[in-house]
């Protein structure tokens, strides 16, 4: 009797034991697949934002008009420059498509696309929730005029565009940036 | 289950734990490597800046300075600095290349370009003597001694065959009424000859006729080639260091740097004034008809140094080195000597470092990074 006592406590607590450790290694595990899902999302959020920078650095580079933006909208900026440094000047443009992404579930989830000289393409495979752009004048107070930006503010949400365990990994990116040609 | 069987089982789920805590910890390195990138990029391109706006800076009082930076150590990094003078859109520029570097040398070095135009200094078309005017120059020169070849800066060595004529007038006729000394550079012989000042004169050195082929230039800016107002911008804002906007004389602030801009009413007469010690940089005198004149006019020290652009000047009695044009057609005649022992000479270098920081203000400095 006494051994049948010992025989049903120890699978009992043996029992016990392997679920906690099943448990734990289906939370490591789900951990580990975000972890992968955030760092392919980051990675991409520091790819398109330096490639973003590096066009908004040259914002007004060899424009004799003064006018180095040609769209600044709130999610749409089309900026001027002579980005190739051959004499002519060129236009590139990102903004976000009007429509839910078709591979997300997240009704704001969009595509970010940028434009140079009118090829188009699509910036990354994943999600942008939002794409903000501010415009400051010279004394620092918001305007829509395009002669008069010197300093753009952009936000930019990104979700990979797969969920897993119904989270989705995210990223957050925001910058002022003061192209020099516009001083 | 049996003890043995748990042990097998819990051994394999450590096992896979370990296996799975292992993938964790490499893509937390993974989101940290790539935070670093950027921040090295962001790092590199912070010290890239600075060593351009470094060698901006550098430039600014010294026009010459072309060495640069070879990895210099800066904000925890190292900057590379290269100047080559060359065009831009149609302009003569000193280009600055500045490269930074974080981490140089290592597996993680991250490097960043920033290309600055710096807009040099430059010699107006207007300048095509020691002295230039559209009208007579016979009396207005005395007896001094006008040398067209091109001086340095320090006034210890002429560059060969790169200098303008001793005197340029539109008028018909040049006679060198009191025996002036005038040289310069004549450019009908390959390469140009330079010629030392002499009297009588070498008529090589003296262009008559002189046409414009937009006219003769009636404002200090067009003269420059600037937009009007421009110079009177600079003067009134202060926009270069030590320039001024003065209306009457008692406003003046020694020494005169930067634009000194004197506007004054028309048919305005300045008599006797002086422009204090050394003066340096460009000296407009200027009345709405173009016919303000400065008659007799000294430095209490050393020369001026830079462009004089003045509607009218006579009795020159101070020493000048780089150039003085006047807008007036009519320009003063009458006699006019004692000066033998001063001069007007001609120097491109300080010329340039008159019209440099000017040069700045009017196109800008343009970004490439």
């Amino acid at each position: 009797m006494n051994s049948m006592i010992d025989y049903i406590g120890s699978m009992i607590t043996g029992g016990a034991v392997f679920a906690a450790m099943l448990t734990y290694f289906f939370n490591v595990s789900a951990t580990a697949v975000s972890q992968v899902f955030s760092v392919s999302t980051q990675e991409d959020m520091t790819s398109i934002t330096e490639i973003l920078e590096c066009d908004l650095r040259k914002a007004g580079f060899g424009v004799t008009d003064s006018v180095a933006f040609t769209i600044a909208d709130s999610n749409h900026i089309a900026i001027r420059a002579d980005f190739d440094n051959n004499g002519t000047i060129d236009t590139v443009q990102y903004w976000v498509g009007t429509t839910q992404m078709p591979e997300s579930s997240n009704p704001l989830a969009r595509i970010l696309y940028r434009q140079s000289n009118g090829k188009t393409v699509r910036l990354t495979p994943n999600a942008i929730t939002r794409f903000k752009v501010w415009y400051y004048n010279a004394s620092g107070a918001m305007t829509t005029d395009v002669r008069q930006i010197r300093t753009t503010r952009i936000a930019m949400n990104m979700e990979c565009k797969i969920s897993y365990d119904n989270q989705t990994a995210g990223e957050y990116w925001e910058r002022v940036i003061k192209p020099q040609n516009l001083r | 289950m049996g003890g043995r069987a748990l042990i097998v089982t819990l051994l394999g789920i450590m096992l896979l734990s370990a296996s799975v805590f292992y993938s964790i910890t490499r893509s937390s390195a993974d989101l940290m490597k790539n935070v670093d990138q950027y921040y090295s990029r962001q790092s590199a391109q912070n010290i890239a800046q600075s060593g351009a706006n470094l060698a901006i800076q550098r430039l600014s009082t010294d026009q010459t300075w072309r060495q640069g930076y070879t990895l210099m150590s800066m904000f925890g990094g190292n900057v590379t600095v290269r100047l080559v003078d060359t065009t831009f859109k149609s302009k003569q520029v000193v280009k600055i290349v500045s490269t930074g570097f974080c981490d140089y040398g290592k597996s993680s070095e991250r490097r960043e370009t920033s290309t600055a135009y710096v807009p040099s200094g430059f010699v107006p078309p207007v300048v095509r003597g020691s002295i230039t005017a559209f009208g007579p120059l016979d009396d207005t020169i005395s007896d001094m001694l006008i040398d067209g070849r091109n001086w340095n800066y320090a006034m210890t060595a002429v560059t060969s065959s790169s200098g303008v004529f001793a005197v340029s007038t539109g008028a018909a006729v040049f006679v060198n009424t009191q025996s002036a000394k005038l040289g310069g550079t004549t450019y009908t012989t390959t390469p140009a000859t330079d010629i030392v000042p002499a009297f009588p004169n070498d008529v090589r050195v003296v262009e008559t006729n002189s046409s414009w082929l937009n006219g003769w230039p009636t404002t200090p800016d067009a003269a420059l080639g600037y937009p009007n107002g421009t110079l009177k911008n600079i003067a009134v804002n202060k926009l270069t260091p030590g320039s001024q906007y003065v209306t009457a004389y008692a406003q003046l602030v020694f020494p005169l740097r930067g634009v000194t801009y004197i506007e004054v009413p028309n048919g305005t007469i300045w008599t006797k004034q002086k422009l204090g010690a050394n003066p340096e940089g460009i000296l407009v005198f200027h009345s709405p008809n173009h016919d303000a004149y400065w008659n007799n006019i000294t430095t209490t020290a050393g020369p001026f140094k830079g462009l004089m652009v003045m509607d009218n000047l006579f009795h020159i009695h101070m020493d000048i080195l780089g150039g003085l044009a006047l807008l007036n057609p009519k320009t003063i005649s009458g006699k006019c000597n004692g000066n033998a022992n001063h001069y007007v000479r001609y120097s491109t270098e300080t010329i340039q470092k008159a019209t440099q920081s000017s040069m700045q203000i009017v196109d800008g400095i343009s970004w490439y990074e």
